[in-house]
Protein backbone atom coordinates (compact mmCIF):
# COMPACT_ATOMS: atom_id res chain seq x y z
CA UNK A 1 0.00 0.00 0.00
CA UNK A 2 1.62 3.29 -1.08
CA UNK A 3 2.20 5.88 1.64
CA UNK A 4 1.60 8.70 -0.78
CA UNK A 5 -0.56 9.04 -3.86
CA UNK A 6 -0.20 11.23 -6.95
CA UNK A 7 -3.69 12.60 -7.35
CA UNK A 8 -5.47 14.69 -9.93
CA UNK A 9 -8.53 16.58 -8.78
CA UNK A 10 -10.73 17.90 -11.58
CA UNK A 11 -12.70 20.52 -9.72
CA UNK A 12 -15.83 22.27 -10.98
CA UNK A 13 -15.31 26.00 -10.65
CA UNK A 14 -17.89 28.76 -10.91
CA UNK A 15 -17.34 32.48 -10.72
CA UNK A 16 -20.62 34.26 -9.86
CA UNK A 17 -19.24 37.65 -10.98
CA UNK A 18 -18.58 36.56 -14.54
CA UNK A 19 -20.98 33.56 -14.42
CA UNK A 20 -18.24 31.48 -15.94
CA UNK A 21 -18.04 27.74 -15.21
CA UNK A 22 -15.02 25.61 -15.93
CA UNK A 23 -13.17 22.51 -14.77
CA UNK A 24 -9.76 23.11 -13.22
CA UNK A 25 -7.18 20.37 -12.78
CA UNK A 26 -5.04 20.28 -9.63
CA UNK A 27 -2.19 17.80 -9.27
CA UNK A 28 -1.02 17.03 -5.78
CA UNK A 29 0.69 14.43 -3.67
CA UNK A 30 -1.25 13.26 -0.65
CA UNK A 31 -0.80 10.79 2.18
CA UNK A 32 -3.24 7.91 2.39
CA UNK A 33 -5.15 9.07 5.46
CA UNK A 34 -5.66 12.66 4.36
CA UNK A 35 -9.34 13.50 3.93
CA UNK A 36 -10.71 15.33 0.90
CA UNK A 37 -11.27 18.47 2.98
CA UNK A 38 -7.53 18.32 3.75
CA UNK A 39 -6.83 18.17 0.02
CA UNK A 40 -8.89 21.31 -0.60
CA UNK A 41 -7.06 23.06 2.22
CA UNK A 42 -3.75 21.94 0.73
CA UNK A 43 -4.78 23.38 -2.63
CA UNK A 44 -5.75 26.67 -0.93
CA UNK A 45 -2.40 26.78 0.88
CA UNK A 46 -0.08 25.64 -1.88
CA UNK A 47 -1.69 26.26 -5.24
CA UNK A 48 -4.83 28.33 -5.41
CA UNK A 49 -6.30 30.41 -2.57
CA UNK A 50 -9.33 31.30 -4.69
CA UNK A 51 -10.86 27.83 -4.63
CA UNK A 52 -14.07 28.09 -2.58
CA UNK A 53 -15.48 25.16 -0.62
CA UNK A 54 -17.32 24.66 2.66
CA UNK A 55 -16.95 22.68 5.83
CA UNK A 56 -17.74 23.22 9.47
CA UNK A 57 -17.45 20.46 12.07
CA UNK A 58 -15.33 18.12 9.90
CA UNK A 59 -16.59 15.21 11.97
CA UNK A 60 -19.46 14.09 9.78
CA UNK A 61 -22.06 15.74 11.99
CA UNK A 62 -23.03 19.05 10.41
CA UNK A 63 -23.58 18.10 6.77
CA UNK A 64 -21.81 21.18 5.36
CA UNK A 65 -19.07 19.54 3.31
CA UNK A 66 -21.22 17.40 1.01
CA UNK A 67 -19.93 17.19 -2.59
CA UNK A 68 -19.97 14.81 -5.51
CA UNK A 69 -16.78 12.82 -5.93
CA UNK A 70 -16.78 10.89 -9.19
CA UNK A 71 -20.53 11.33 -9.24
CA UNK A 72 -21.11 10.05 -5.70
CA UNK A 73 -22.56 12.51 -3.22
CA UNK A 74 -20.73 12.17 0.11
CA UNK A 75 -19.25 14.06 3.04
CA UNK A 76 -15.72 15.07 2.04
CA UNK A 77 -14.64 15.25 5.69
CA UNK A 78 -15.22 11.50 5.90
CA UNK A 79 -13.54 10.47 2.68
CA UNK A 80 -9.94 9.38 3.08
CA UNK A 81 -7.66 9.39 0.03
CA UNK A 82 -6.96 5.71 0.46
CA UNK A 83 -10.66 4.86 0.62
CA UNK A 84 -11.45 6.99 -2.42
CA UNK A 85 -8.72 5.24 -4.45
CA UNK A 86 -10.12 1.85 -3.40
CA UNK A 87 -13.73 2.82 -4.02
CA UNK A 88 -13.31 4.44 -7.41
CA UNK A 89 -10.21 2.52 -8.52
CA UNK A 90 -8.52 5.62 -9.86
CA UNK A 91 -6.20 8.44 -8.82
CA UNK A 92 -8.23 11.02 -10.74
CA UNK A 93 -11.32 12.47 -9.11
CA UNK A 94 -14.05 14.70 -10.47
CA UNK A 95 -15.14 17.03 -7.70
CA UNK A 96 -18.48 18.76 -8.15
CA UNK A 97 -20.87 20.68 -5.90
CA UNK A 98 -24.13 19.06 -4.78
CA UNK A 99 -27.07 19.59 -7.11
CA UNK A 100 -29.64 20.01 -4.33
CA UNK A 101 -29.25 23.81 -4.37
CA UNK A 102 -27.80 26.55 -6.54
CA UNK A 103 -24.06 27.02 -6.55
CA UNK A 104 -22.75 30.17 -4.88
CA UNK A 105 -19.13 29.74 -5.91
CA UNK A 106 -17.04 26.72 -6.94
CA UNK A 107 -17.99 23.93 -4.53
CA UNK A 108 -20.13 25.98 -2.17
CA UNK A 109 -23.90 25.68 -2.58
CA UNK A 110 -26.62 27.82 -1.06
CA UNK A 111 -27.76 25.65 1.85
CA UNK A 112 -30.41 28.22 2.83
CA UNK A 113 -31.99 27.53 -0.52
CA UNK A 114 -31.71 23.76 -0.03
CA UNK A 115 -33.26 24.02 3.46
CA UNK A 116 -36.40 25.66 2.06
CA UNK A 117 -37.74 22.21 1.19
CA UNK A 118 -37.01 20.92 4.69
CA UNK A 119 -38.72 23.94 6.25
CA UNK A 120 -41.71 23.34 4.01
CA UNK A 121 -42.47 20.06 5.78
CA UNK A 122 -42.18 21.68 9.24
CA UNK A 123 -39.52 19.38 10.71
CA UNK A 124 -40.74 20.03 14.25
CA UNK A 125 -43.82 18.98 16.21
CA UNK A 126 -46.71 21.02 14.85
CA UNK A 127 -49.30 20.04 17.48
CA UNK A 128 -48.16 18.34 20.67
CA UNK A 129 -49.93 15.38 22.18
CA UNK A 130 -50.70 15.60 25.90
CA UNK A 131 -47.97 14.42 28.24
CA UNK A 132 -48.37 11.47 30.58
CA UNK A 133 -50.84 12.20 33.44
CA UNK A 134 -48.25 11.23 36.07
CA UNK A 135 -45.65 13.71 34.98
CA UNK A 136 -44.67 16.22 32.34
CA UNK A 137 -42.62 13.91 30.19
CA UNK A 138 -43.61 11.91 27.13
CA UNK A 139 -43.37 8.16 27.25
CA UNK A 140 -42.55 6.45 23.99
CA UNK A 141 -42.26 2.70 24.02
CA UNK A 142 -38.90 1.31 22.85
CA UNK A 143 -40.73 -0.60 20.13
CA UNK A 144 -42.32 2.57 18.75
CA UNK A 145 -39.04 4.43 18.92
CA UNK A 146 -37.10 1.60 17.30
CA UNK A 147 -39.27 1.86 14.23
CA UNK A 148 -38.07 5.39 13.41
CA UNK A 149 -35.03 6.25 15.53
CA UNK A 150 -32.73 5.52 12.59
CA UNK A 151 -34.43 8.27 10.60
CA UNK A 152 -33.73 10.83 13.32
CA UNK A 153 -30.01 10.56 12.57
CA UNK A 154 -30.40 12.71 9.45
CA UNK A 155 -28.04 15.70 9.41
CA UNK A 156 -29.51 17.31 6.27
CA UNK A 157 -26.37 17.02 4.23
CA UNK A 158 -28.47 16.79 1.02
CA UNK A 159 -26.39 13.92 -0.37
CA UNK A 160 -29.57 11.89 -0.84
CA UNK A 161 -31.34 14.77 -2.57
CA UNK A 162 -28.39 15.04 -4.95
CA UNK A 163 -28.31 11.29 -5.70
CA UNK A 164 -32.08 11.00 -6.22
CA UNK A 165 -33.33 10.26 -9.75
CA UNK A 166 -35.98 12.94 -9.33
CA UNK A 167 -34.31 16.32 -9.32
CA UNK A 168 -37.32 18.52 -10.03
CA UNK A 169 -40.77 19.09 -8.54
CA UNK A 170 -39.86 16.92 -5.55
CA UNK A 171 -39.30 17.85 -1.91
CA UNK A 172 -36.41 15.39 -1.90
CA UNK A 173 -35.69 12.34 0.25
CA UNK A 174 -34.44 14.16 3.36
CA UNK A 175 -37.39 16.57 3.52
CA UNK A 176 -39.81 13.69 3.01
CA UNK A 177 -37.95 11.78 5.72
CA UNK A 178 -38.24 14.70 8.14
CA UNK A 179 -41.98 14.62 7.61
CA UNK A 180 -42.12 10.85 8.12
CA UNK A 181 -40.15 11.11 11.38
CA UNK A 182 -42.90 13.31 12.82
CA UNK A 183 -45.59 11.02 11.41
CA UNK A 184 -44.02 8.15 13.33
CA UNK A 185 -43.43 10.28 16.40
CA UNK A 186 -46.33 9.72 18.84
CA UNK A 187 -45.83 13.20 20.29
CA UNK A 188 -47.12 14.72 17.05
CA UNK A 189 -50.88 14.98 16.52
CA UNK A 190 -51.04 16.92 13.25
CA UNK A 191 -50.94 13.71 11.24
CA UNK A 192 -53.52 14.71 8.63
CA UNK A 193 -51.58 17.81 7.71
CA UNK A 194 -48.42 15.75 7.37
CA UNK A 195 -50.14 13.11 5.27
CA UNK A 196 -51.36 15.83 2.89
CA UNK A 197 -47.77 16.96 2.37
CA UNK A 198 -46.52 13.40 2.08
CA UNK A 199 -48.96 12.32 -0.62
CA UNK A 200 -49.09 15.75 -2.28
CA UNK A 201 -47.80 16.55 -5.75
CA UNK A 202 -44.26 17.24 -4.54
CA UNK A 203 -44.25 14.36 -2.09
CA UNK A 204 -43.80 10.62 -2.46
CA UNK A 205 -45.56 10.26 -5.83
CA UNK A 206 -42.28 11.65 -7.19
CA UNK A 207 -40.16 8.90 -5.62
CA UNK A 208 -39.18 6.17 -8.09
CA UNK A 209 -37.84 3.70 -5.50
CA UNK A 210 -34.38 3.90 -7.05
CA UNK A 211 -32.89 3.68 -3.55
CA UNK A 212 -30.00 5.93 -4.50
CA UNK A 213 -30.82 7.93 -1.36
CA UNK A 214 -30.25 4.92 0.90
CA UNK A 215 -27.15 3.99 -1.06
CA UNK A 216 -25.36 7.30 -0.53
CA UNK A 217 -26.58 8.37 2.92
CA UNK A 218 -23.48 8.92 5.08
CA UNK A 219 -25.57 8.17 8.17
CA UNK A 220 -26.65 4.85 6.65
CA UNK A 221 -30.33 5.67 6.92
CA UNK A 222 -32.44 3.47 4.68
CA UNK A 223 -34.53 6.40 3.47
CA UNK A 224 -36.19 4.39 0.70
CA UNK A 225 -37.52 1.98 3.34
CA UNK A 226 -39.31 4.80 5.16
CA UNK A 227 -40.71 6.21 1.92
CA UNK A 228 -41.92 2.74 0.94
CA UNK A 229 -43.68 2.45 4.33
CA UNK A 230 -45.65 5.53 3.34
CA UNK A 231 -46.50 4.06 -0.06
CA UNK A 232 -47.63 0.87 1.61
CA UNK A 233 -50.03 2.90 3.77
CA UNK A 234 -48.28 2.30 7.08
CA UNK A 235 -49.04 5.80 8.40
CA UNK A 236 -52.79 5.73 8.37
CA UNK A 237 -53.92 8.12 11.07
CA UNK A 238 -54.84 6.50 14.36
CA UNK A 239 -55.40 7.82 17.86
CA UNK A 240 -52.24 9.10 19.57
CA UNK A 241 -50.43 6.46 21.60
CA UNK A 242 -48.30 8.77 23.71
CA UNK A 243 -50.28 8.33 26.85
CA UNK B 1 -32.17 -1.20 8.25
CA UNK B 2 -28.51 -0.93 7.48
CA UNK B 3 -28.12 -1.22 3.74
CA UNK B 4 -24.42 -2.03 3.60
CA UNK B 5 -25.04 -5.77 3.41
CA UNK B 6 -27.32 -5.26 0.46
CA UNK B 7 -24.79 -3.02 -1.27
CA UNK B 8 -22.10 -5.64 -0.96
CA UNK B 9 -24.50 -8.33 -2.12
CA UNK B 10 -25.46 -6.53 -5.28
CA UNK B 11 -21.98 -5.37 -6.03
CA UNK B 12 -20.38 -8.74 -5.47
CA UNK B 13 -22.81 -10.32 -7.88
CA UNK B 14 -23.10 -7.81 -10.65
CA UNK B 15 -19.92 -5.80 -10.58
CA UNK B 16 -17.94 -8.46 -12.40
CA UNK B 17 -20.31 -8.43 -15.36
CA UNK B 18 -21.33 -4.82 -15.47
CA UNK B 19 -17.98 -3.28 -14.63
CA UNK B 20 -16.98 -3.96 -18.18
CA UNK B 21 -19.22 -1.04 -19.04
CA UNK B 22 -17.45 2.01 -17.70
CA UNK B 23 -20.55 4.18 -17.78
CA UNK B 24 -22.77 1.69 -15.95
CA UNK B 25 -20.26 0.96 -13.23
CA UNK B 26 -19.63 4.69 -12.78
CA UNK B 27 -23.30 5.23 -11.95
CA UNK B 28 -23.56 2.00 -9.98
CA UNK B 29 -20.62 3.00 -7.81
CA UNK B 30 -21.90 6.54 -7.42
CA UNK B 31 -25.59 5.89 -6.83
CA UNK B 32 -26.12 2.15 -6.56
CA UNK B 33 -27.60 -0.48 -8.85
CA UNK B 34 -31.11 0.59 -7.92
CA UNK B 35 -30.41 3.89 -9.67
CA UNK B 36 -29.16 2.09 -12.79
CA UNK B 37 -32.20 -0.21 -12.69
CA UNK B 38 -34.54 2.78 -12.50
CA UNK B 39 -33.05 4.33 -15.61
CA UNK B 40 -33.08 0.98 -17.40
CA UNK B 41 -36.76 0.62 -16.41
CA UNK B 42 -37.53 4.01 -17.89
CA UNK B 43 -35.63 3.42 -21.10
CA UNK B 44 -37.23 -0.03 -21.54
CA UNK B 45 -40.64 1.60 -20.96
CA UNK B 46 -40.00 4.24 -23.61
CA UNK B 47 -38.89 1.55 -26.11
CA UNK B 48 -42.12 -0.31 -25.40
CA UNK B 49 -44.24 2.80 -25.93
CA UNK B 50 -42.64 3.31 -29.34
CA UNK B 51 -43.11 -0.35 -30.16
CA UNK B 52 -46.79 -0.19 -29.16
CA UNK B 53 -47.33 2.67 -31.61
CA UNK B 54 -45.61 0.63 -34.33
CA UNK B 55 -47.60 -2.48 -33.39
CA UNK B 56 -50.95 -0.70 -33.65
CA UNK B 57 -49.85 0.84 -36.94
CA UNK B 58 -48.94 -2.53 -38.47
CA UNK B 59 -52.08 -4.19 -37.10
CA UNK B 60 -54.21 -1.45 -38.63
CA UNK B 61 -53.26 -2.97 -41.99
CA UNK B 62 -55.52 -5.90 -41.05
CA UNK B 63 -58.40 -3.83 -42.44
CA UNK B 64 -56.89 -4.65 -45.85
CA UNK B 65 -55.64 -8.23 -45.64
CA UNK B 66 -53.59 -7.96 -48.85
CA UNK B 67 -51.65 -4.98 -47.49
CA UNK B 68 -51.08 -6.79 -44.18
CA UNK B 69 -49.85 -9.91 -46.00
CA UNK B 70 -47.38 -7.88 -48.06
CA UNK B 71 -46.14 -6.11 -44.91
CA UNK B 72 -45.64 -9.45 -43.21
CA UNK B 73 -43.72 -10.70 -46.23
CA UNK B 74 -41.39 -7.74 -45.83
CA UNK B 75 -40.67 -8.57 -42.19
CA UNK B 76 -40.43 -12.31 -42.79
CA UNK B 77 -36.64 -12.58 -42.61
CA UNK B 78 -33.87 -13.29 -40.12
CA UNK B 79 -33.23 -9.65 -39.16
CA UNK B 80 -36.87 -8.96 -38.25
CA UNK B 81 -37.14 -12.36 -36.59
CA UNK B 82 -34.17 -11.43 -34.44
CA UNK B 83 -35.64 -8.01 -33.63
CA UNK B 84 -38.93 -9.64 -32.67
CA UNK B 85 -37.06 -11.88 -30.28
CA UNK B 86 -34.87 -9.01 -28.98
CA UNK B 87 -38.01 -7.05 -28.14
CA UNK B 88 -38.59 -9.60 -25.40
CA UNK B 89 -35.59 -8.15 -23.52
CA UNK B 90 -37.12 -4.73 -22.69
CA UNK B 91 -40.55 -6.33 -22.30
CA UNK B 92 -39.56 -8.88 -19.69
CA UNK B 93 -37.09 -6.56 -17.98
CA UNK B 94 -39.73 -3.83 -17.57
CA UNK B 95 -42.32 -6.36 -16.39
CA UNK B 96 -40.11 -8.15 -13.85
CA UNK B 97 -38.44 -4.99 -12.59
CA UNK B 98 -41.88 -3.45 -12.17
CA UNK B 99 -42.86 -6.48 -10.09
CA UNK B 100 -39.73 -5.99 -7.98
CA UNK B 101 -40.70 -2.35 -7.35
CA UNK B 102 -44.25 -3.34 -6.38
CA UNK B 103 -42.84 -5.97 -4.00
CA UNK B 104 -40.64 -3.30 -2.40
CA UNK B 105 -43.26 -0.56 -2.24
CA UNK B 106 -46.37 -2.49 -1.33
CA UNK B 107 -45.30 -5.78 0.24
CA UNK B 108 -42.29 -4.70 2.30
CA UNK B 109 -39.94 -7.09 0.52
CA UNK B 110 -36.62 -5.47 1.32
CA UNK B 111 -34.24 -8.11 -0.06
CA UNK B 112 -33.61 -5.86 -2.99
CA UNK B 113 -30.22 -7.34 -3.95
CA UNK B 114 -31.81 -10.76 -4.21
CA UNK B 115 -34.77 -9.36 -6.12
CA UNK B 116 -32.46 -7.74 -8.67
CA UNK B 117 -30.80 -11.12 -9.22
CA UNK B 118 -34.21 -12.69 -9.75
CA UNK B 119 -35.11 -10.04 -12.31
CA UNK B 120 -32.00 -10.93 -14.32
CA UNK B 121 -32.32 -14.68 -13.82
CA UNK B 122 -36.01 -14.96 -14.72
CA UNK B 123 -35.54 -12.48 -17.58
CA UNK B 124 -32.72 -14.62 -19.02
CA UNK B 125 -34.79 -17.81 -18.67
CA UNK B 126 -37.70 -16.13 -20.44
CA UNK B 127 -35.79 -14.79 -23.45
CA UNK B 128 -33.86 -18.05 -23.88
CA UNK B 129 -37.13 -20.00 -23.77
CA UNK B 130 -38.51 -17.75 -26.48
CA UNK B 131 -35.42 -18.34 -28.62
CA UNK B 132 -35.81 -22.07 -28.10
CA UNK B 133 -39.46 -21.92 -29.15
CA UNK B 134 -38.57 -19.96 -32.27
CA UNK B 135 -36.04 -22.59 -33.31
CA UNK B 136 -38.42 -25.44 -32.54
CA UNK B 137 -40.99 -24.10 -34.98
CA UNK B 138 -44.76 -24.21 -34.61
CA UNK B 139 -46.25 -25.60 -31.39
CA UNK B 140 -49.82 -26.70 -31.07
CA UNK B 141 -51.66 -25.12 -28.15
CA UNK B 142 -55.26 -24.44 -27.38
CA UNK B 143 -55.50 -20.66 -27.73
CA UNK B 144 -58.66 -20.55 -25.61
CA UNK B 145 -57.10 -22.46 -22.73
CA UNK B 146 -53.85 -20.50 -22.97
CA UNK B 147 -55.56 -17.12 -22.76
CA UNK B 148 -57.89 -18.27 -20.03
CA UNK B 149 -54.88 -19.22 -17.90
CA UNK B 150 -53.15 -15.92 -18.63
CA UNK B 151 -56.31 -13.93 -17.89
CA UNK B 152 -56.73 -15.75 -14.57
CA UNK B 153 -53.08 -15.10 -13.63
CA UNK B 154 -53.44 -11.41 -14.54
CA UNK B 155 -56.66 -11.06 -12.59
CA UNK B 156 -55.16 -12.69 -9.50
CA UNK B 157 -51.96 -10.60 -9.64
CA UNK B 158 -53.81 -7.31 -10.09
CA UNK B 159 -56.38 -8.18 -7.41
CA UNK B 160 -53.64 -8.85 -4.85
CA UNK B 161 -52.01 -5.49 -5.57
CA UNK B 162 -55.36 -3.70 -5.61
CA UNK B 163 -56.28 -5.19 -2.24
CA UNK B 164 -52.97 -4.11 -0.73
CA UNK B 165 -53.09 -0.53 -2.01
CA UNK B 166 -56.84 0.09 -1.91
CA UNK B 167 -56.93 1.81 1.48
CA UNK B 168 -53.70 3.77 1.19
CA UNK B 169 -53.70 7.51 0.61
CA UNK B 170 -51.67 7.25 -2.58
CA UNK B 171 -53.28 9.00 -5.51
CA UNK B 172 -55.79 7.01 -7.52
CA UNK B 173 -53.79 7.03 -10.76
CA UNK B 174 -50.62 6.08 -8.88
CA UNK B 175 -52.41 3.05 -7.46
CA UNK B 176 -53.90 2.18 -10.84
CA UNK B 177 -50.42 2.24 -12.34
CA UNK B 178 -49.34 -0.52 -9.94
CA UNK B 179 -52.56 -2.48 -10.41
CA UNK B 180 -52.31 -2.27 -14.21
CA UNK B 181 -48.62 -3.23 -14.00
CA UNK B 182 -49.51 -6.34 -12.03
CA UNK B 183 -52.18 -7.20 -14.61
CA UNK B 184 -49.81 -6.66 -17.51
CA UNK B 185 -46.96 -8.81 -16.17
CA UNK B 186 -48.65 -12.15 -17.02
CA UNK B 187 -50.54 -10.60 -19.94
CA UNK B 188 -47.59 -9.12 -21.84
CA UNK B 189 -45.21 -11.99 -21.14
CA UNK B 190 -48.02 -14.42 -22.10
CA UNK B 191 -48.69 -12.47 -25.28
CA UNK B 192 -45.06 -12.67 -26.43
CA UNK B 193 -44.88 -16.30 -25.43
CA UNK B 194 -47.98 -17.10 -27.46
CA UNK B 195 -46.62 -15.31 -30.53
CA UNK B 196 -43.41 -17.34 -30.34
CA UNK B 197 -45.23 -20.65 -29.87
CA UNK B 198 -46.59 -20.39 -33.34
CA UNK B 199 -45.08 -18.13 -35.97
CA UNK B 200 -48.38 -17.91 -37.86
CA UNK B 201 -50.10 -16.50 -34.77
CA UNK B 202 -48.80 -13.00 -35.45
CA UNK B 203 -48.10 -13.06 -39.16
CA UNK B 204 -50.88 -14.83 -41.04
CA UNK B 205 -54.06 -12.83 -41.65
CA UNK B 206 -56.40 -15.84 -41.51
CA UNK B 207 -54.85 -17.17 -38.30
CA UNK B 208 -55.03 -13.75 -36.63
CA UNK B 209 -58.60 -13.15 -37.75
CA UNK B 210 -59.70 -16.60 -36.59
CA UNK B 211 -58.03 -16.15 -33.22
CA UNK B 212 -59.50 -12.72 -32.62
CA UNK B 213 -63.04 -13.60 -33.64
CA UNK B 214 -64.07 -15.17 -30.30
CA UNK B 215 -65.80 -12.90 -27.79
CA UNK B 216 -63.65 -14.17 -24.91
CA UNK B 217 -60.40 -13.18 -26.59
CA UNK B 218 -61.89 -9.85 -27.66
CA UNK B 219 -62.63 -9.01 -24.03
CA UNK B 220 -59.15 -10.06 -22.92
CA UNK B 221 -57.52 -8.04 -25.70
CA UNK B 222 -59.75 -5.05 -24.95
CA UNK B 223 -58.70 -4.93 -21.30
CA UNK B 224 -55.11 -5.55 -22.37
CA UNK B 225 -55.05 -2.62 -24.81
CA UNK B 226 -56.76 -0.20 -22.43
CA UNK B 227 -54.40 -1.05 -19.57
CA UNK B 228 -51.28 -0.98 -21.78
CA UNK B 229 -52.04 2.53 -22.98
CA UNK B 230 -53.09 3.71 -19.54
CA UNK B 231 -49.88 2.32 -18.08
CA UNK B 232 -47.76 3.85 -20.84
CA UNK B 233 -49.59 7.18 -20.58
CA UNK B 234 -49.16 7.40 -16.83
CA UNK B 235 -45.50 6.42 -17.20
CA UNK B 236 -44.99 9.31 -19.64
CA UNK B 237 -46.92 11.62 -17.32
CA UNK B 238 -44.58 10.82 -14.44
CA UNK B 239 -41.49 11.34 -16.62
CA UNK B 240 -42.86 14.72 -17.72
CA UNK B 241 -43.59 15.58 -14.08
CA UNK B 242 -40.08 14.63 -13.03
CA UNK B 243 -38.42 16.79 -15.66
CA UNK B 244 -40.54 19.78 -16.58
CA UNK B 245 -40.62 22.51 -13.97
CA UNK B 246 -42.91 24.96 -15.71
CA UNK B 247 -46.48 24.17 -14.61
CA UNK B 248 -48.17 25.18 -17.85
CA UNK B 249 -45.73 23.33 -20.05
CA UNK B 250 -46.08 20.29 -17.81
CA UNK B 251 -49.86 20.40 -18.07
CA UNK B 252 -49.69 20.93 -21.84
CA UNK B 253 -47.32 18.03 -22.41
CA UNK B 254 -49.41 15.78 -20.16
CA UNK B 255 -52.54 16.59 -22.17
CA UNK B 256 -50.72 15.84 -25.43
CA UNK B 257 -49.38 12.53 -24.07
CA UNK B 258 -52.85 11.52 -22.80
CA UNK B 259 -54.42 12.45 -26.14
CA UNK B 260 -51.88 10.42 -28.15
CA UNK B 261 -52.39 7.41 -25.86
CA UNK B 262 -56.17 7.72 -26.14
CA UNK B 263 -55.96 7.82 -29.95
CA UNK B 264 -53.79 4.70 -30.09
CA UNK B 265 -55.95 2.92 -27.52
CA UNK B 266 -59.02 3.74 -29.61
CA UNK B 267 -57.29 2.47 -32.77
CA UNK B 268 -56.38 -0.75 -30.96
CA UNK B 269 -59.90 -1.30 -29.65
CA UNK B 270 -61.34 -0.64 -33.11
CA UNK B 271 -59.10 -3.29 -34.63
CA UNK B 272 -60.15 -5.81 -31.96
CA UNK B 273 -63.86 -5.33 -32.51
CA UNK B 274 -63.68 -5.15 -36.29
CA UNK B 275 -62.22 -8.68 -36.60
S1 LIG C 1 -31.00 11.29 4.93
FE1 LIG C 1 -28.79 10.87 4.97
S2 LIG C 1 -28.04 11.65 2.99
FE2 LIG C 1 -30.06 12.51 3.30
S3 LIG C 1 -29.69 14.49 4.21
FE3 LIG C 1 -30.03 13.04 5.88
S4 LIG C 1 -28.00 12.33 6.45
FE4 LIG C 1 -27.81 13.30 4.46
S1 LIG D 1 -35.87 5.90 -3.49
FE1 LIG D 1 -37.06 7.66 -4.05
S2 LIG D 1 -36.25 9.32 -2.84
FE2 LIG D 1 -34.71 7.68 -2.79
S3 LIG D 1 -33.34 8.18 -4.50
FE3 LIG D 1 -34.90 6.85 -5.25
S4 LIG D 1 -36.44 8.15 -6.13
FE4 LIG D 1 -35.17 9.39 -4.79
Amino acid sequence: MPQEYDLTLKISRYDPDTRRSWIQDYHLKAGRILRFVDLFRKINDEQDPTLAWRSSCEHGQCGTCGMKINGKPLLTCELLVERAVGLFKTHTFNVEPLTAARVIRDLAVDLENAYERVHFVKPYIIARAATHPDGDEYRISPRTLDAYVEATRCINCFCCATACVTQRNYLGPNAVLANIVRLMDPRETAKEKRLDILYGEQGIPRCRTARACSFVCPKEIDIAHFIALAKEGAFRPEPSSTR
Amino acid sequence: MNTSIQRTGIEAYLTGILERSEKLSYYARAKGWGFVMTWAHRIAGLILVLYMFFHIYTLSALYEPAVFASKMKFVDNFVFGFLEWALAVPVIFHALNGARLICYEAFRIRHDALMIRWVFFLGAVYVLTLAHLMFMGNQQVSAGLFWLMVAIASTIASSIVYKKLRHTQNRLLWRLQRVSGAFLLPMVSGHMFFMHLNFQAGHDVDTITARMSGMGIKIVDFVFVILVFFHAGFGLYTIIGDWVEDRRLRAGLSVVASFVMAVFAYAGVRIIFSM
